[in-house]
């Protein structure tokens, strides 16, 4: 929203501040729908000084008369970090992922990043506004050095957690209800190792049994039965991204990488009215945090 | 390989090594847009007391095993007002609003959604069922009627038993009971969850003697009593298993099958009509012999998570009972059985049920949500009957269907206000269309302060056994084979109008969960002089019922009942005009209803949790007098007190093994008291149960 606002001024009031035609290369890391949206939002919202094109993989690339590259998504800054050194702007790569894709890029390379996944201390600060009488955190996790920051942060805003690592698959559910027991909600992270097509119904069914409620990352786990989440949308990404190719029009020089300004926040009120949970109204949950933020 | 050569190679492999581990590490990143399955869908999330258009209470898996209880029918002991007694031993009545009879058949009662309320009776067999209670994860009963929602059969409550999910158990486990009263269960559970198809299984037995053979007389009866003396034949025997499993792939379709088996040898019958030196001639048509059932099911659902948490379900099911029985009779003081006439009394009853049911919930705004649907039911009675005393066979088979649609509309008009309002129309076997309305109106004053005001009219279609009565009318045995000719003709269903005001206070650490009604039964069926069933008996209970539970803290919690009911009839008007049978048995009251009805009833369940994993849950149950409805005076049941206890200790590591041990004390205070017949003296009896996770 806030973006949209940004471009529609942009729009309106500064045209002589661009420079001659800008042309952009948006490389996809391929058909899915998530990748496609932000496309078709980020096309959206460039003014018309600048000129992108839409690639749908990172094959066959051609940059003739490339001013910069967008990848949107893990594997297409896969391809691209290592190939050019023209600028990069990195989209729909988490933060781990981010770094650890970085020590690809040739050297002198102008390299920026919007993750996809959110900073830790505006989870915790959207729990305290969405859940406040909850403080036993549940996390399962298969990845233990991408975890330690964010029990770090929970346990230094009074949280307990009470963590256990998914070595196997097998294993998952004796670990999911001994953590169940413990808490009282379910904190999901992006692990694969863990939350995935194939365990996801069986997670939410065992928690739901034991009234733990699931705090969820993405909008789709909202869905399936998350209680409530707090995620960037593909659209918000997008209007970010499109504002840093603007600014980049007039700088040619992008900021340092960063967490996404805007985001959203659904509560699943099936499932919290199942569980008896009452929260406040989404604005009022998202301007709490927004406060909190700001401190 | 030249070492120039050699350094290209190494970088090369570092390089895709490098590659190949930070794609790895970065997998994860599409997780934040997977696709997912819609889980929790409207079918598997349970109403919050809050927003339920009517009373409800749910006797959840931790109250279950808190309770100690090992019949599925006690657990009804923990829902204001309901009354939960025994015939003999496994012959359970679970009735509500003083239907006490023994074919207690005003409430509707089905597990995961299956009816099992069975002709010809239209009563639920509870020795029969397919399940154990550890196959239990809730059950939710609707207390009052909710015919727009389930039903005939649901005029004065439903009691909806949710068994354990497919994926509620990975492993095994063995659960072994010894106790008392030839206490003797033994029960596997194992199941499995899979990437998308989940299962599990029960195999169990269950055996126990029943009551006590009496050799005193209970409740200060006069001593001509001594009918009762060594009169109990009641033992029983199960074994049974059950089968849930759950086909889930990626995406919005989920598969559900389930079937289950139970075989039962019961024991049923009386010896105090047989012939004595005193009475030579007596005639006994139901001695003491064995009830072999054998009762299965199948069910088969499919449920299609639809976009904005709608939701399309198909679901099927076949019931089938098959019961026998061969036995002696003594006529006119003559065994039958005899030299002379070597063959005895058989009869066999089969029961056939298919119930196809489909269903649309559907959020019309983020307000409103509808549900409607349409079902059939086709169902087969058949029974036979050879009593060669009597030179007499005797068969009839039926088939009839039942059609049924409905809707209901949940609509949140503002933040504070719910409404719920719906209907069903059925067509039933009677060919009567029966029109069954609901509305209420949920009000949240505050978050935690909930107000609810209802209304619906449910109807009952008379049962098989009340519009043919059985053939010939005084048959032996329990099993009935129905006349094939009607014998109550214009029998019209029975019809409660039902009106109620709720209150819901969610404290910080507990529930109060409170509610005054009135319900008026018209066109009530009785037993006339002349042995036909009619309409004309009118009734109105009227009530309070109240729900508290509270958490001391995380070891410690409470959860109490009570119940305070009314009941007023025109029996005794009718008994005046000449319907004798509805003499009320007990002399100090003389309206049947109203006797039938317990003014209070009340129980109250205590958990502790203590060190070394070790559990304490107490027990208390009142019931206050009553006259059971159909029975006579020397089965009247006084006030009954009891006091059940369970300790259990978890263990882990015990050579190697996880598990637990429990031990229940039922009517640990041993106060003695009768059930719905004089001879079921529930006495002290105890238990332990050992249950190894495997």
């Amino acid at each position: 929203m806030r973006y949209g606002l940004a471009l529609i001024l942009y729009w309106l009031a500064a045209p002589p501040c661009f420079a001659s035609n800008l042309h952009v290369v948006v490389v996809l890391s391929d058909n899915t729908r998530a990748y496609q949206t932000f496309a078709t939002r980020y096309l959206a919202s460039l003014p018309p000084q600048i000129n992108a094109r839409v690639l749908q993989s990172a094959e066959n690339l051609d940059l003739t008369d490339t001013d910069f590259i967008v990848t949107v998504g893990t594997p297409a800054s896969l391809s691209i970090f290592s190939q050019t050194q023209l600028p990069v702007l990195a989209t729909m790569i988490s933060s781990q992922s981010y770094f650890s894709l970085l020590k690809l890029r040739l050297k002198g390379s102008q390299t920026t990043a919007i993750y996809l996944d959110q900073p830790s201390i505006r989870q915790i600060h959207f729990l305290q506004a969405a859940l406040p009488k909850l403080h036993q955190v549940g996390l399962l996790y298969s990845n233990e050095p991408a975890i330690t920051p964010l029990k770090n942060t929970f346990k230094n805003n009074g949280f307990t957690v009470h963590s256990l690592p998914i070595e196997k698959e097998s294993r998952l559910f004796d670990s999911l209800e001994s953590i169940l027991k413990s808490s009282d909600l379910l904190y999901a992270i992006p692990d694969a190792g863990v939350y995935n097509n194939r365990t996801i119904a069986n997670i939410l069914l065992s928690s739901y049994r034991l009234g733990v409620p699931i705090v969820g990352y993405s909008e789709n786990l909202v869905k399936a039965g998350a209680v409530c989440g707090l995620y960037s949308t593909p659209e918000q990404l997008a209007e970010q991204a499109a504002f840093l190719s603007i600014n980049f029009s007039k700088n040619k020089t992008f900021p340092g990488a960063g967490y996404p300004s805007e985001y959203s926040i659904s509560i699943n009120q099936d499932v919290a009215r199942s569980l008896g949970i009452v929260f406040s109204s989404i604005e009022e949950i998202h301007t709490k945090v927004e406060k909190d933020e700001s401190k | 390989m030249s070492i120039l050569h050699r350094q290209q190679y190494l970088l090369t492999f570092t390089l895709s090594l490098t590659l190949h581990l930070a794609y790895a590490q970065t997998s994860d990143d599409s997780n934040f847009f997977e696709e997912l399955p819609i889980v929790l869908s409207a079918s598997r999330l349970s109403q919050p007391l809050s927003e339920a258009p009517n009373a409800m209470t749910v006797i959840d898996r931790n109250m279950i095993v808190a309770s100690g209880f090992r019949n599925i029918p006690d657990l009804f002991k923990l829902v204001p007002g309901m009354y939960a007694s025994y015939y003999q031993s496994s012959q359970a009545i679970v009735a509500y609003h003083g239907t006490t009879d023994e074919y207690a058949r005003r409430m509707q009662v089905m597990i995961d959604g299956r009816s099992i309320y069975l002709s010809p009776a239209n009563t639920v067999d509870w020795a029969n069922l397919p399940i154990t209670i550890g196959d239990i994860e809730r059950i939710e009963v609707v207390r009052g009627p909710d015919a727009a929602s389930y039903g005939a059969n649901s005029i004065q409550g439903v009691i909806n038993i949710i068994t354990r999910d497919a994926g509620s158990l990975d492993g095994k486990s063995l659960s072994v009971t010894r106790g008392d009263k030839g206490i003797n269960d033994i029960a596997t559970h194992f199941g499995k969850r899979g990437e998308d198809y989940d299962y599990r299984m029960t195999v169990a037995y269950t055996a126990d003697n029943g009551y006590d053979n009496l050799s005193t007389v209970p409740n200060n009866l006069p001593q001509n009593s001594s009918q009762l003396l060594n009169n109990s034949n009641d033992s029983n025997q199960a074994r049974l298993l059950n089968y849930k499993g759950s086909y889930h792939p990626e995406g919005a379709d989920r598969y559900d099958i389930g079937f289950g088996f139970n075989h039962d040898i019961l024991g049923v019958g009386f010896n105090d009509k047989n012939p004595s030196l005193a009475s030579p001639f007596k005639t006994n048509g139901d001695t003491m012999h064995d009830l072999i059932s054998n009762g299965s099911f199948i069910a088969l659902g499919w449920v299609r998570a639809l976009d904005n948490a709608d939701e399309l379900s198909l679901r099927y099911s076949h019931t089938r009972l098959d019961q026998s029985e061969t036995l002696s009779v003594y006529l006119g003081g003559v065994l039958f059985p005899n030299p002379r006439a070597p063959l005895p009394v058989v009869q066999s009853t089969q029961t056939n049920r298919d119930d196809i049911e489909l269903q649309h919930t559907v959020h019309t705004s983020p307000t409103n949500r509808i549900v409607y649907g349409a079902g059939y039911r086709v169902e087969q009675d058949s029974g036979q009957s050879t009593l060669p005393p009597l030179h007499l066979n005797f068969s009839s088979s039926f088939t009839t269907n039942e059609f049924r649609i409905f809707a209901h509309d949940e609509w949140r008009f503002s933040p504070d206000w719910l409404l719920n309002g719906g209907a069903m129309s059925e067509r039933s076997r009677t060919g009567a269309q029966n029109v069954s309305p609901r509305v209420a109106l949920n009000y949240h004053l505050t978050p935690r302060d909930t107000f609810r005001i209802g209304s619906s009219v449910a109807y009952r279609d008379p049962a098989l056994q009340e519009t043919n009565a059985s053939n010939p009318k005084t048959q032996p045995g329990v099993l009935m084979v129905m006349s094939q000719t009607v014998t109550s003709p214009g029998l019209m269903p029975e019809r409660m109008l039902s009106r109620e005001i709720g209150y819901i206070r969610q404290f910080e650490t507990g529930t109060l969960d409170l509610r005054v009604f009135s319900d008026q039964l018209t066109n009530g069926i009785f037993l006339s002089n002349t042995s036909q069933l009619l309409n004309g008996l009118n009734g109105n209970y009227r009530g309070i019922e109240a729900t508290f539970k509270h958490r001391f803290d995380d070891k410690n919690d409470v959860t109490f009942n009570i119940a305070h009911e009314l009941a007023c009839s025109n029996g005794a008007a009718l008994v005046a005009s000449g319907q004798k049978v509805l003499t009320s048995s007990y002399p100090l009251n003389s309206d049947i209803l109203s006797a039938s009805t317990p003014n209070y009833t009340a129980s109250l369940l205590y958990t502790r949790q203590m060190e070394h994993d070790i559990s304490l849950n107490t027990s208390y149950y009142y019931q206050g007098s009553m006259q059971p409805f159909d029975r006579g005076v020397l089965d009247y049941q006084p006030v009954e007190h009891r006091i059940d206890v369970r300790i259990a200790k978890a263990f882990q590591g015990v050579y190697g093994l996880k598990g637990s041990l429990a031990l229940v004390v039922q009517n640990v205070l041993n106060q003695a008291y009768t059930e719905y017949i004089a001879t079921s003296l529930f006495n002290r009896r105890s238990m332990v149960t050992l249950t190894l996770d495997l």
